[in-house]
């Protein structure tokens, strides 16, 4: 189940608002959000619900003990048992193929198994969660239902953010809901479906057709064309959901970290990912990165903790090669960056930075992560390294199929997101403007005009899933 | 204001439910029936998203929301964007709208020549086995309107027309070598024949004015003068005189109204006055069609004349009538199809393994055991076809699975009707096939192809089957097919064969 699917908003949810708002009791509430969690994520990984269900209990117990006693085995074995399922279900069958074992052999089909939705999100937040209370952080939660309620909250169960258990406990524990809270929610929620379905969709047809076709066909134009779709494509899908998830949030009484603080207007790949996926970064940095020594290290070894990470910032998104050279390829960038500017990198140069390297290295960093595979990844590099090669500008026909207007003026729109127009995010900005007297009409329009294109885009269309449930 | 805010998003979020509870749910969105609501706690006890998800289409396909959501969407598209791209249509050049399934692109593959051979051959015998009771049979095609107004092409749409362009000029060449009394009505819709274009609506499947009356005149000319050349005559189209249809495409399958002006003929080519307009035919008619003669139907019923009876595909109570009018034993049957559906339909319910075959091969049982006299029949010979089967007098004992032996006839016979009697005890009930050799008016055939065959019923113990095989057949000789295990057993097996 998605957010954008009819299930979900006509069914599911006002079941979830109704259920959570109409319990006044705080320990009602989350025990209400417990069980709607379960539900939604039933319908998102079926029987596979017991993973999350071992996570939480694990994590909880791991969670009492290490209140008590700071004890680094207890946390290493929490851990250990904390990823091993993730291990399993994600990685396993990546390492046995590339040790060999085929996916017909009875290991390979063994391991070959599917994902659980969001295992990823939930198995960062378990740990973070351990590591903190190890850390002493946070005091441990005594009440299992309550803790099961924050890890499981199906707004940011499947696709983020990665909220930290002390960024919410304030929350859970105590009644922070309000009709001002709400409506920002409402905003916030509609803002991201409309980036979901309006643009990502749309740009999701263009790239979906570019990425389909055989290397021999792929020309300059096409991985231009291919490259920047999916550029807007995966920008609007996640940071959409992330907007949605906030928003969910902020109906249900509960504030999500920002996620995206508009990724496309920084002027270096270090400022990128200080606005790209934030939670994930913050993430690395605390629990990898400080743990590898941080920046109190020497430079070779500095040079080689960030490769460590932005390695594991790879192939967290996934089980393939293209994701661990994705992540190596940002690294190299950032050490780069490091190595020339030192500590000022995130000021690097003036607003044409943005054009001429940034949104640059970003994009062919997209083909990378959306490419098939290493050498489709490859064609289309060397493709758009050709704009002069012979058919540079021819285009199959598939991709002109792909090139309605509809998809072509939803992607231009998305392209709006590379220029520098506010200084905060655009929900974020719309947010601000809610309660500002000379806008809130203007944003009750937005709201009501989102109503409906939400409601035809959703009745309308059929089901379209999230990218970043694969992650 | 936020509290109004709020009740107008909780509003929002129950409408779909709530139009459900407090409006006329719907049975259809277009032309398209919804979801059955069926199995909804089993589904939703699964925990699979796919359930859940056709849970939920079963639900808000009934709300009127959805249909408004769906029209107002491609709205959207058809008017401001100019450009629809659906599962089912897609606009081309200059606004033609096309109709996706046309292009066969789940057909691109190898088997479209055996598919399209078989069921050309299916059709091919339906034929024949229908002249042996007195029904002559016409298919006709109404081409897809991609080959009729390749104009409408662009770069987007042969993105999906890649298929229907490889396997076209297949199709007709097997169809005009395989199926003798075959019309294809794209062979007058041709601007250099005299009569300008365009022949189709540029926002519908169908004919205009111009395609509906050169297609009747090319079907009339085919029963009235079967075995002549067709030279289609140029229609005149008025210069100042148009017509507005409301196009059932747009219509059904995007919910949108539109009405689109077509070019008119001169007044009088289409009137039922028109003495040249009716087609003569002694005898009773049956056409089977689908919606390409529907303009027809109602405008000029009476160039099919007053005995006949006219059927649409596309009416469920047409459908029930079918069979039985075939039952009747019309002296004209006229099975009409739209490219598209071809090579389905005559693989199925229009050829010999369909169902539409069943009355005619009653017909044609009654018509054998009423006439036929065997008194004076040879006992043909046989052999088993390689070592499919053990041949002992009138024992048969398979050696695989669905064996085949092969009967000789007299070869002076070849041009006649003949009278056909087969005998044999099966242990069990099964089927027999009777693969036929090329049939008259079948070009450039193999011996053995696939597709030309009917089927029996054999019943357990004794069958004596009589049956009338057509005439025209261009070998002496045809095969019979067992339905029947390995080590099957029949005995008391004899075929004979008498003049009729």
């Amino acid at each position: 189940m998605v957010f954008s699917d009819r299930a979900f908003l006509f069914l599911f949810l006002p079941i979830a608002l109704a259920v959570i708002l109409l319990l006044s009791k705080v320990k009602l509430r989350f025990i209400s959000i417990l069980v709607l969690s379960f539900l939604f994520y039933f319908y998102s990984a079926g029987i596979i619900i017991w993973v999350l269900a071992a996570c939480i209990i694990l994590s909880y117990l791991a969670g009492l003990w290490l209140d008590r006693h700071k004890s680094p085995w207890i946390l290493a074995v929490s851990l250990i048992t904390l990823f091993l399922p993730l291990l399993f279900y994600k990685y396993s069958f990546f390492i046995a193929k590339n040790v060999g074992i085929s996916a017909e052999s009875d290991l390979g089909s063994f391991l070959n198994v599917a994902l659980p939705a969001g295992i990823s999100f939930f198995t960062f937040q378990a740990v973070s969660y351990v590591v903190d209370v190890y850390r002493g952080e946070v005091k441990a939660d005594r009440n299992l239902l309550r803790y099961g309620a924050y890890l499981s909250f199906f707004p940011q169960l499947i696709a983020g953010p990665i909220v930290r258990y002390k960024d919410v406990d304030d929350d859970f524990k105590a009644d922070h809901q309000s009709p001002s809270r709400f409506s920002e929610g409402i905003l916030r929620f509609l803002h991201g479906l409309m980036k979901k379905l309006i643009i990502a969709d749309n740009a999701g047809r263009i790239a979906d057709a570019c990425f389909g076709l055989d290397n021999s066909e792929v020309g300059f134009l096409t991985a231009l064309i291919g490259a920047t779709a999916y550029t807007i494509q995966i920008y609007f899908d996640f940071s959409g959901y992330s907007d949605m998830a906030i928003g969910l949030g902020k109906m249900f009484g509960i504030r999500f970290p920002e996620n995206f603080k508009a990724p496309y207007q920084s002027r270096s790949i270090t400022e990128f990912w200080r606005r790209w996926h934030v939670t994930l970064s913050n993430w690395f940095r605390d629990y990898l990165y400080i743990s590898l020594g941080g920046n109190r290290v020497a430079p070779w070894r500095l040079y080689v903790n960030l490769m460590i990470v932005f390695a594991a910032t790879g192939i967290w998104h996934g089980a393939a090669w293209t994701f661990v050279i994705w992540g190596l390829y940002h690294g190299a960038f950032i050490l780069l960056e490091r190595a020339v500017f030192g500590n000022n990198a995130r000021r690097l140069g003036s607003e044409l930075a943005r054009y001429i390297y940034l949104l640059p290295v970003v994009i062919v960093g997209w083909i990378i992560f959306r490419a098939g595979s290493i050498d489709q990844a490859w064609t289309f590099i060397s493709a758009l390294a050709m704009p002069l090669g012979e058919d540079a500008f021819t285009m199959p026909n598939e991709i002109w199929a792909a090139l309605t207007p509809s998809a072509v003026l939803a992607t231009l729109v998305g392209c709006l997101s590379f220029i520098k127009w506010t200084e905060k995010p655009v929900g974020v900005w719309l947010e601000d403007r809610m309660h500002l007297a000379g806008w809130k009409w203007l944003c009750f329009a937005y709201i009501l005009i989102s109503m409906v294109v939400v409601a035809v885009a959703s009745l309308a269309t059929n089901f379209s899933p999230f990218l970043y449930f694969q992650f | 204001m936020r509290i109004a805010l709020i009740v107008l998003f909780v509003f929002w979020l129950v409408a779909p439910m709530g139009s459900l509870l407090v409006l006329p749910q719907n049975d259809r969105i277009g032309n398209t029936r919804v979801k059955p609501l069926k199995d909804v706690s089993a589904r939703l006890a699964t925990g699979k998203a796919e359930d859940l998800s056709y849970v939920s289409d079963a639900l808000f396909e009934r709300s009127v929301l959805t249909e408004q959501s769906i029209s107002a969407r491609n709205n959207l598209m058809f008017y401001v964007f100019r450009h629809v791209d659906t599962d089912d249509l897609i606009t081309g050049r200059d606004g033609w709208l096309f109709y996706k399934p046309q292009f066969h692109m789940s057909d691109c593959g190898h088997d479209y020549y055996t598919n399209t051979l078989n069921a050309a051959n299916g059709a091919a015998v339906l034929q024949a086995m229908a002249e042996t009771v007195g029904t002559h049979v016409i298919y006709s095609m109404s081409p897809n309107k991609v080959r009729v107004e390749a104009q409408g092409l662009n770069n987007a749409v042969r993105a999906y027309s890649q298929c229907q362009e490889q396997n076209e000029p297949l199709l007709i060449e097997v169809f005009e070598k395989r199926l003798p009394r075959f019309v294809d009505h794209s062979q007058v819709m041709k601007e250099e024949l005299g009569t300008p274009g365009p022949y189709y609506f540029k926002n519908n499947t169908h004919w205009n004015d111009v395609g509906s009356a050169l297609a009747f005149y090319q079907i009339k000319a085919a029963i009235e003068r079967p075995d002549a050349v067709y030279v289609p005559q140029p229609l005149e189209v008025s210069p100042d005189r148009t017509v507005e249809r409301s196009m059932s495409t747009t219509q059904n399958i995007l919910m949108v109204e539109y009405i689109e002006t077509g070019p008119a003929l001169n007044d009088d080519v289409m009137s039922d006055e028109n003495s040249d307009w009716p087609i003569r035919f002694p005898g009773r008619r049956l056409v089977i069609h689908d919606s390409f003669y529907g303009f027809a139907r109602g405008h000029v019923t009476a160039a099919f004349g007053r005995q006949a009876k006219i059927l649409s595909m596309n009416f469920p109570s047409d459908r029930r009538q079918m069979f039985a009018e075939i039952g009747k034993n019309p002296d004209l049957l006229v099975l009409n199809s739209v490219e598209r559906f071809l090579i389905a339909r005559l693989s199925d319910s229009w050829g010999a393994r369909g169902r539409f075959f069943n009355p005619i091969l009653e017909l044609n049982l009654k018509k054998a055991s009423e006439t036929c006299d065997f008194s004076a029949s040879k006992t043909l010979k046989f052999e088993a076809r390689g070592n499919d089967i053990d041949v002992t007098g009138d024992q048969l004992r398979a050696n695989r699975p669905n064996p085949e032996i092969q009967v000789s006839l007299p070869t002076v016979d070849t041009n006649q009707m003949r009278c056909i009697k087969l005998n044999v005890t099966a242990a069990e009930a099964t089927e027999v096939s009777f693969v036929l050799p090329p049939l008259a008016g079948q070009q450039e055939a193999e011996r053995w192809e696939v597709g030309r065959l009917f089927n029996l019923d054999l019943e357990a113990g004794q069958n004596d089957v009589s049956l009338i095989l057509p005439s025209g057949l261009q070998f002496d000789g045809f095969r019979l097919r067992f339905y029947a295990q390995k080590g099957a057993e029949f005995t008391r097996f004899s075929v004979r064969s008498a003049p009729l």
